[in-house]
C-alpha cells in the first residue's frame, strides 16, 4: 500500500514544478523576476497550510521534529547535524556573494520614456495632415533613419545588432503608440543626448537632428511614423 | 520669619526700594533685547530675508518629511474614525444591537487622546516650517492668508463638537437623535478640517495663475479651486476611512493577544472583524479615486504626470503593487481563518479558497511584473532589450487595471462565502438568488479580463477613459448589486450554527497588525509619490526649491524615511493606547493631565512592580513583544525591498546664470532670451508658441510683428495697465484683467537685463528685434513706460 503523501512534500513538490516551469520560458527569465514569483508561490503554499489546524500540523511537524533532533537516529542524524552546520556557512556565502566586488557592470537602470522638457509637453504638430507630407516624410525616413530602425519600422535595421540599447521597435505598442507627437519630437530633434540623467543620455546613440533636419521635417517624418505603422499618436481629446 | 519678611516688605520705604529696582530692571532688559537684536532697533525697514534655514545633521527637510507624515497619518486616522464611528452608532440605534453602541464608544474613546496629539504634531510641524522655510511660507500665506482664519475657526467647531460628542454619551443617552446630530456635525467638520489644508497642499502641485488685482478672499478661494483639489479630497477621505478601520483592527488586536477572559477576546476578535472589515471596503472604490487624482494630475501637466508613472518614479510603483498585493492578501486571509476558526465544518470551503487563492496570486504575481525589468546586462541581452517579449506584456497600465479589478472581486467572494458560511437562506427563490449572484460575479470577471485584452489593441485614450473606466464601473455595480441581492435574501436567514468569536489563532490578530502597518507603509509611500512628483519645486512651476535639499531623494533612501515615520506613528499610537486603557477619566473635558498622569504613576510603581514582575515574567504571554517584532520585520523587509529596484536621484537643473558680458551679438541675446523663457522667467508654463489646447495664455506665436517694444515692456512688468475688451461672453464687452503676474515681482523676479533678454526673444517671433546688446550691457533700460490710462 502507497502512503498518501503528506502536505510537506506536495508543497515541495509544488515549487519544484513551479520553479521548472518558470526556467522554461524562453527567452529566460532575469533572477529578479523569478524571485517575486518564487517568493508569492512560497507566500501562496504558506498561506494555505496555516489556513486548517491539522494542514498546519501536518506541514510544521515534520519540520520542527527534525531540527529539534529528538528520537532520531542514524542518516537522519547525521543529516540534521550537517544541515545546522551548512545553513548558517549558507548564509554567510549569500551574504559574501553580495557584496564581493565582482567584474560585472551594474543592473540596467533606465528609464525607456522619461518625462520630457516642459517647452516640448503640449506642442503640436504644424504640418497639414495629407498624403504628400506622409511621402515627404517617407523620403525624409528613407534617407536619414532606416539605417537603425530598418525598413519595416522595427528597429532592426542594418546597423541596429551593434547597438545596445536596440533602436526603437516603432511597431511595438509600447513605443510610438504610447507617446505624443510632442514627445517624438523632442526625442528626435535632441537625440540621446538631450535624455535626461536617468535616462543614460551616454547609452542612446540617436544623434540629435536640430541643425540637419528642419523641424518642419521632423513633423512630416512623425506623421510618417504614424501613418505607416497603423499606431494613432496619445491625446487627451 | 515668613511673617517678618512680609511685615518688611508692607514698609512704605522698603516698597519704593523694590519698585525702583524692578523698574530698573525692566528698562536694563528692554535695552538689551534691543541692542541684542538690531533689526528691532530699525524699525519698519526690512529686514534681510531668510530663505531656508538647515538643521543640522538631520536636515531641514527630512524633518518636515517625518512630522508631516506622522501629521498626516494621524490626522487621517481622526478624520477617518468618525465616519465608521457615526455609522456603527446609526447601527446602534437602528437594530438596538448594544454591540454596535459599545463598538462606537470604545472608537471615540480612542479618538479624543489621538486628536490631543494631531493637534500637538500639528503646531510642531507648522513651527518647522516656519523655520525651515520661510520663503515657501511667506509665499502659500500671501496667497491663503483667509483661509488660515477659516481653518482656526473650523478647528474650534471640530474640537468642541468632539468632546461634546464624547462627553456627552452617556447624557445624551435619552436623546439620541441630538448626539446622532453632533456626530453628524463631527464628520461635517472634519471633512471641511481636511480639504482646506488639501488646499495648499494641492495648490502647491497643481497651481493656477493668480493675478495681481485680486482681493484677498478671491484669490484664496481661485487658488483653492485648483485642478487636483477635489479628486485628493475625495482620495483622502476614502483612505482616510481605510487607514482608520486597519488602525483600529490592529488595536483590537493588541487588546485580544492580551485579553484575559473568553469574554473580552469574542469582543476584541469582533472589533478586530469589523475595523478589517471597515479597511478592506474603503480599499475598494480607493484606486477609483486614485485614477482621478493621477488622470488629473496627467491633464494639468504632462510632464509631471510622466514623472510620477513613466519617469523616474514608475519604480515606485511595483513597490505600491507589492503593498497592495500583501494587504489584499492579507485581508482574504483573515476572512479564510474566520471560515476555518469562527464556523463549524469549515472543511467543506476548502477547495473554493483554494481557487480563490491561486486566483489571487496569479493577479498578485501579473501586477507586480514591471514593463521593464530589473536585470543584468547578461540577462537584458539574452531578452533583447529590458522588455521580457512574452511577460512585459504584463506591465503595461491594461494588465494591472485588469488584475486589481480582478482582485477586488475576488476579496469580495471571500467576504460573501465568510459571510453565509453559517447562514441558511429561507425565502423561496434562495437558489435563484445564488444563482444570480455567481451569474453577476462570473460574468464581471469575464468581463474585465476582456476589457483587459482588448485594451492592448485600442488607442490609450479609449483604454484611460472607456475601457478602464468601464472596468471600475463593472466592478463596483456588481458589488451593490450583488450586496443588495445577498441582503434581501437572508433577510430572514437561519444561522444553522452560531459563529464562535474568540476562538481565532494568535496569527490571525499578527495578520491584523501587518495589514495596519502595510495601509501606513502605502500611505507614506504615496504622500512621497505626490510630493516628488512636483521634483525641485516647492510650488510646481512657479517658486522653486533652491535649498541643498532641492533634489528628490532615491526610493531607498526614501523608504528609510517611510520606515522611521511609519515605526512614530506605529509607538505613538501604541504609547496613546496604553494610556487610554489606564486612564480613570471622568467623561468630560478632563483633558490636561491626559499624557503625564499614568506615564508618571506607570514610572513610580516600577520599583514595587519589579519584584512581582520576576515571578510573573515568565508567564505572561510575550505578545507585546512579538507585534513589535512583527512591526519591525515589515518595516525591514519593505526598507530591503526598496533598495533592490534601481535607485534613481532626481536632480534639480543647472541654474543658468544669465551673464551679460557673453553676449555679443543680437542672436545671443536672444537666444539668452529663448532660455529664460523657458526657463527662470516660467514664461511657458502658461504660453504657447504656436497654437496649443494645454496653453493657459495668449499664444505668442507671431506676437513679435504686433507689439511695440514698450508695450511688451509694459505688459511684462505691468500686466493689468492694459485691458483687453472681453468679447466672447455675449453682453457688452468688458475689461478682461489678464491672469498674469508682474515678471520683474516675486516669485520670478527677472532682473532688466534679463527683461531685454527676453523682450528681444518675444520681439524675435515674428518681428524685428530692436534691442541692441549694447543696452544690456550697460545695464540701463532706456524704456519710457506710458502710464496712462487705458
Amino acid at each position: 500500500m502507497i502512503k498518501k503523501p503528506s502536505i510537506l512534500i506536495k508543497a515541495v513538490i509544488f515549487l519544484i514544478l513551479i520553479y521548472t516551469g518558470l526556467r522554461l520560458i524562453k527567452p529566460p527569465l532575469p533572477f529578479s523576476l523569478l524571485f517575486m514569483y518564487m517568493t508569492i508561490s512560497i507566500l501562496g503554499v504558506l498561506v494555505w497550510v496555516t489556513l486548517y489546524e491539522d494542514t498546519m500540523k501536518e506541514f510544521f511537524n515534520p519540520i520542527v521534529n527534525f531540527l529539534s533532533g529528538e528520537g532520531l537516529t542514524g542518516l537522519k542524524k547525521n543529516l540534521r547535524i550537517a544541515i545546522l552546520i551548512i545553513f548558517p556557512l549558507w548564509v554567510g556565502f549569500f551574504t559574501y556573494s553580495k557584496i564581493a566586488p565582482k567584474n560585472q557592470p551594474p543592473l540596467e537602470a533606465r528609464v525607456i520614456h522619461p518625462s520630457p522638457p516642459i517647452e516640448y509637453t503640449g506642442i503640436e504638430i504644424t504640418v497639414e495632415d495629407s498624403e504628400e507630407t506622409v511621402s515627404e516624410g517617407a523620403t525624409i525616413y528613407y534617407d536619414k533613419c532606416i539605417f537603425c530602425h530598418g525598413d519595416q519600422l522595427d528597429g532592426n535595421g542594418a546597423e541596429a545588432l551593434a547597438m545596445n540599447p536596440p533602436p526603437a521597435n516603432f511597431r511595438d505598442a509600447g513605443t510610438i503608440a504610447q507617446l505624443q507627437e510632442s514627445y517624438l519630437f523632442w526625442r528626435i530633434l535632441k537625440g540621446g543626448e538631450g535624455l535626461p540623467v536617468e535616462s543614460t543620455p551616454w547609452k542612446s546613440a540617436m544623434p540629435p537632428w536640430e541643425g540637419r533636419l528642419t523641424e518642419e521635417e521632423i513633423w512630416k517624418v512623425i506623421k510618417y511614423l504614424y501613418k505607416e505603422t497603423g499606431h494613432s499618436p496619445r491625446t487627451w481629446k | 520669619m515668613r511673617n517678618e519678611l512680609i511685615f518688611e516688605a508692607q514698609r512704605p520705604a522698603v516698597r519704593k526700594l523694590y519698585c525702583y529696582f524692578l523698574t530698573i530692571l525692566v528698562l536694563l532688559f528692554c535695552v538689551g533685547l534691543l541692542s541684542l537684536n538690531p533689526s528691532f532697533a530699525q524699525e519698519g525697514r526690512q529686514a534681510p530675508t531668510v530663505d531656508y534655514r538647515d538643521i543640522p545633521w538631520i536636515g531641514s527637510r527630512n524633518l518636515v518629511w517625518v512630522i508631516a507624515q506622522v501629521h498626516l497619518l494621524f490626522g487621517g486616522f481622526v478624520l477617518g474614525v468618525p465616519i465608521f464611528v457615526w455609522i456603527c452608532e446609526l447601527i446602534a440605534v437602528k437594530t438596538k444591537d448594544t454591540r454596535y453602541d459599545k463598538l462606537a464608544k470604545e472608537f471615540t474613546k480612542l479618538l479624543t487622546a489621538s486628536f490631543e496629539m494631531t493637534a500637538m504634531i500639528g503646531a510642531l510641524f507648522l513651527f518647522v516650517l516656519l523655520i525651515c522655510y520661510p520663503k515657501l511660507m511667506s509665499y502659500l500665506t500671501g496667497i491663503f492668508l483667509p483661509t488660515y482664519y477659516v481653518y482656526v475657526l473650523l478647528f474650534f467647531g471640530e474640537t468642541t463638537t468632539l468632546y461634546l460628542y464624547w462627553s456627552g454619551w452617556e447624557t445624551v443617552q435619552r436623546r439620541r437623535g441630538l448626539h446622532l446630530f453632533l456626530g453628524f456635525l463631527l464628520n461635517v467638520f472634519g471633512f471641511l478640517i481636511m480639504i482646506v489644508p488639501n488646499a495648499w497642499a494641492t495648490f502647491q502641485a497643481s497651481p493656477v495663475v493668480l493675478s495681481a488685482g485680486m482681493g484677498a478672499w478671491e484669490k484664496a478661494w481661485i487658488a483653492m479651486h485648483n485642478p487636483t483639489w477635489w479628486p485628493l479630497n475625495v482620495h483622502r477621505f476614502i483612505s482616510n476611512v481605510v487607514l482608520g478601520g486597519f488602525v483600529c483592527g490592529a488595536y483590537a488586536a493588541i487588546r485580544y493577544l492580551g485579553a484575559e477572559s473568553q469574554e473580552e477576546r469574542a469582543h476584541y476578535d469582533w472589533m478586530g472583524y469589523v475595523g478589517n472589515f471597515i479597511g478592506i471596503f474603503g480599499l475598494l472604490p480607493l484606486p477609483f479615486a486614485g485614477y482621478w487624482l493621477t488622470m488629473e494630475i496627467y491633464r494639468y501637466n504632462q510632464q509631471m504626470g510622466i514623472t510620477l508613472m513613466g519617469g523616474f518614479l514608475s519604480w515606485l510603483f511595483i513597490i505600491q503593487a507589492v503593498l497592495i498585493g500583501v494587504l489584499f492578501l492579507g485581508s482574504n486571509y483573515y476572512f479564510w481563518l474566520g471560515i476555518a476558526y469562527r464556523t463549524e465544518g469549515a472543511e467543506r470551503y476548502k477547495k473554493p479558497i483554494l481557487v480563490m487563492l491561486v486566483l489571487l496570486l496569479i493577479c498578485f504575481g501579473i501586477w507586480m511584473t514591471p514593463h521593464s525589468m530589473v536585470a543584468s546586462l547578461q540577462e537584458a541581452r539574452q531578452m533583447g532589450g529590458t522588455h521580457h517579449p512574452l511577460l512585459g506584456v504584463f506591465g503595461v497600465m491594461s494588465a494591472k487595471m485588469t488584475v486589481s479589478n480582478l482582485m477586488i472581486l475576488i476579496t469580495f467572494v471571500s467576504f460573501l462565502v465568510y459571510w453565509r458560511a453559517n447562514k441558511v437562506e429561507t425565502v423561496r427563490w434562495a437558489k435563484g438568488a445564488r444563482l444570480t449572484q455567481a451569474v453577476l460575479i462570473v460574468g464581471a470577471g469575464i468581463y474585465i479580463i476582456w476589457a483587459g485584452v482588448y485594451g492592448y489593441f485600442v488607442p490609450a485614450i479609449v483604454r484611460i477613459y472607456v475601457l478602464s473606466v468601464s472596468q471600475v464601473g463593472t466592478v463596483i455595480g456588481v458589488l451593490i448589486l450583488v450586496t443588495i441581492i445577498a441582503v434581501v435574501s437572508m433577510r430572514n436567514a437561519k444561522e444553522s450554527k452560531p459563529l464562535h468569536w474568540g476562538m481565532m489563532p494568535a496569527r490571525s490578530q499578527y495578520l491584523l497588525v501587518m495589514n495596519a502597518v502595510i495601509v501606513i507603509l502605502t500611505m507614506s509611500l504615496m504622500g512621497y509619490a505626490r510630493s516628488a512628483s512636483r521634483v525641485h519645486w516647492h510650488i510646481y512651476g512657479v517658486l522653486q526649491d533652491t535649498s541643498p535639499h532641492a533634489y528628490t531623494p532615491a526610493l531607498g533612501q526614501a523608504s528609510v524615511f517611510i520606515s522611521i515615520s511609519t515605526f512614530l506613528f506605529f509607538i505613538m499610537v501604541v504609547f496613546l493606547f496604553w494610556v487610554i486603557s489606564r486612564t480613570i477619566r471622568r467623561p468630560a473635558f478632563s483633558t490636561q493631565y491626559f499624557f503625564m498622569v499614568p506615564f508618571i504613576f506607570w514610572v513610580v510603581s516600577l520599583p514595587e512592580k519589579r519584584a512581582v514582575l520576576t515571578q510573573q515574567i515568565s508567564e505572561r504571554p510575550k505578545f507585546f513583544q512579538k507585534t513589535m517584532a512583527t512591526v519591525c520585520g515589515i518595516l525591514i523587509a519593505y526598507t530591503y525591498l526598496s533598495h533592490q529596484i534601481p535607485q534613481q536621484i532626481s536632480l534639480p537643473p543647472k541654474q543658468e546664470e544669465f551673464n551679460p558680458s557673453q553676449i555679443k551679438t543680437q542672436a545671443d541675446l536672444v537666444k539668452a532670451g529663448q532660455k529664460l523663457f523657458f526657463g527662470k522667467g516660467q514664461c511657458a508654463l502658461c504660453h504657447s508658441i504656436g497654437p496649443s489646447h494645454t496653453a493657459r495664455a495668449p499664444d505668442l506665436q507671431g506676437i513679435g510683428a504686433k507689439l511695440t517694444r514698450e508695450f511688451i515692456y509694459e505688459s511684462l512688468t505691468q500686466p493689468q495697465a492694459y485691458l483687453y475688451m472681453q468679447y466672447d461672453q455675449g453682453g457688452t464687452p468688458r475689461p478682461f484683467p489678464a491672469k498674469m503676474p508682474a515678471i520683474n515681482k516675486s516669485p520670478v523676479g527677472l532682473s532688466d537685463p534679463e527683461l531685454l533678454a527676453v523682450m528681444s526673444f518675444v520681439q524675435s517671433l515674428g518681428g524685428k528685434v530692436t534691442i541692441q546688446p549694447e543696452e544690456v550691457k550697460t545695464f540701463m533700460t532706456t524704456i519710457t513706460v506710458s502710464t496712462g490710462e487705458p
